[in-house]
């Protein structure tokens, strides 16, 4: 894989996301829809994300690796880390000017086009990870839970996945 | 955010929750500590914000909370990773340019290669059948995770009054919609919501908050 195409492709996610998964969208169309991964593996890396350490939107780490390896890990780790600078030399206009109705009403616009389409991918990974026939019931109760679950935020993310692993071998070896 | 953040972000704002800050540390002192915050908080953003309040504000000294809640604020007015805009912003406070050369590196280079090394050490047993099996049952709680933290986004972002709530909600389930109908409309979407932002969702009030995967 081009090293020049995997680091622009990761810059744009980066640049146009706003919060930890918003780039998975952009990464998806990049990614699945090319055949260069396929909805599994963007899931496979999203679960890495959550389980490792450091802030979210790792998961493009681990994206870059499952696609070129450490090279790719590297250019997405790039990726990540450049556009966040972009605050530094804006702080000084910005600051006065967080309760500004344009600036607050951008990022509310930005955020709330990338959370529906941040749905729109979820549901779409969920029938690519379910096989031809589409998720089983059992997979649609797990979604539900892990809502419901993480939705509390009682329970640490680790304990979540921990406990969907046990799911998994539970009804998926019986299937 | 927690309760208490909220509470300190709004005095922060007011103007008063100063204390003196401790001596500037040195350029070793600031790496470990980034290092120690990238590497111990599991779980994504929230975890990574907890230790960087309580280890930068709380233990060391080395800005104050009313300092952290400032740049916290503005950090999500940056592109891309909120975390790792305020940690450019808190390593320029603490350390100037190097500051923030050893804060964002010494977040995410030591955790991107745990997550590297994560995954591809998951490459290698990922064919096996137990695998298989256990990630069946990962992938759809990992999904639920994903649609409680956009319910969660939703939940921070959309207006109190009635017709703001309404329209809010109009803008999200029309990006849905142009997500699940459109193929290859990302971008469009993301750049329609913008502009509708700019020109009909701003308010007279604190900034939305964004939430960290």
């Amino acid at each position: 894989m081009d090293p020049g195409w995997l680091f622009l492709v990761f810059l744009r996610a980066s640049v146009l996301s706003v919060g930890g998964q918003s780039g998975l969208p952009l990464l998806r169309e990049d990614f699945v829809r090319t055949g260069a991964l396929s909805d599994v593996q963007l899931i496979e890396a999203v679960t890495i994300g959550r389980l490792s350490t450091g802030p979210g939107g790792l998961y493009m780490v681990a994206i870059g690796y499952m696609a070129g390896s450490w090279l790719g890990a590297g250019l997405a780790l790039i990726a990540v880390a450049l556009p966040p600078l972009m605050i530094l030399p804006v702080s000084a206009y910005l600051r006065p000017r967080l309760m500004h109705r344009r600036v607050n009403g951008l990022v509310r616009g930005l955020a709330l086009a990338t959370t529906g389409l941040v749905v729109a991918t979820s549901v779409d990974l969920l029938w690519g990870a379910g096989g031809p026939d589409g998720p089983a019931v059992w997979q649609f109760a797990l979604v539900g839970a892990g809502f419901l679950l993480a939705s509390q935020a009682k329970l640490h993310p680790v304990i979540l996945v921990g406990l969907g692993a046990v799911a998994g071998l539970l009804f998926a070896t019986q299937g | 955010m927690d309760r208490s953040l909220r509470e300190a972000e709004a005095e922060a704002l007011a103007g008063d929750l100063g204390r003196t800050p401790s001596a500037p540390p040195s350029t070793r002192e600031q790496l470990r500590e980034w290092v120690v915050i990238g590497t111990t908080s599991v779980g994504g953003g929230p975890s990574t914000l907890y230790m960087l309040r309580s280890v930068l504000v709380g233990r060391r000294g080395w800005l104050t909370m009313r300092e952290f809640v400032q740049d916290w604020t503005l950090s999500r007015l940056s592109i891309g990773n909120h975390l790792a805009g305020l940690a450019a912003l808190i390593g320029q406070r603490i350390g100037g340019r190097r500051g923030v050369v050893v804060a964002v590196a010494g977040l995410l280079i030591p955790a991107g290669t745990i997550t590297a090394l994560m995954a591809g050490g998951f490459g290698l047993i990922r064919d096996q059948p137990a695998i298989q099996a256990t990630l069946a049952g990962v992938a759809p709680v990992t999904i639920g995770m994903m649609l409680a933290i956009s319910a969660m986004l939703i939940r921070t972002i959309t207006g109190p009054r009635s017709w703001s709530l309404v329209l809010d909600l109009v803008v999200f389930l029309l990006a849905a919609a142009a997500g699940f109908l459109v193929t290859g409309s990302t971008i469009l979407v993301i750049i329609s919501g913008a502009v509708i932002g700019v020109l009909f969702l701003g308010r007279d009030d604190v900034p939305p908050e964004t939430v960290e995967g």
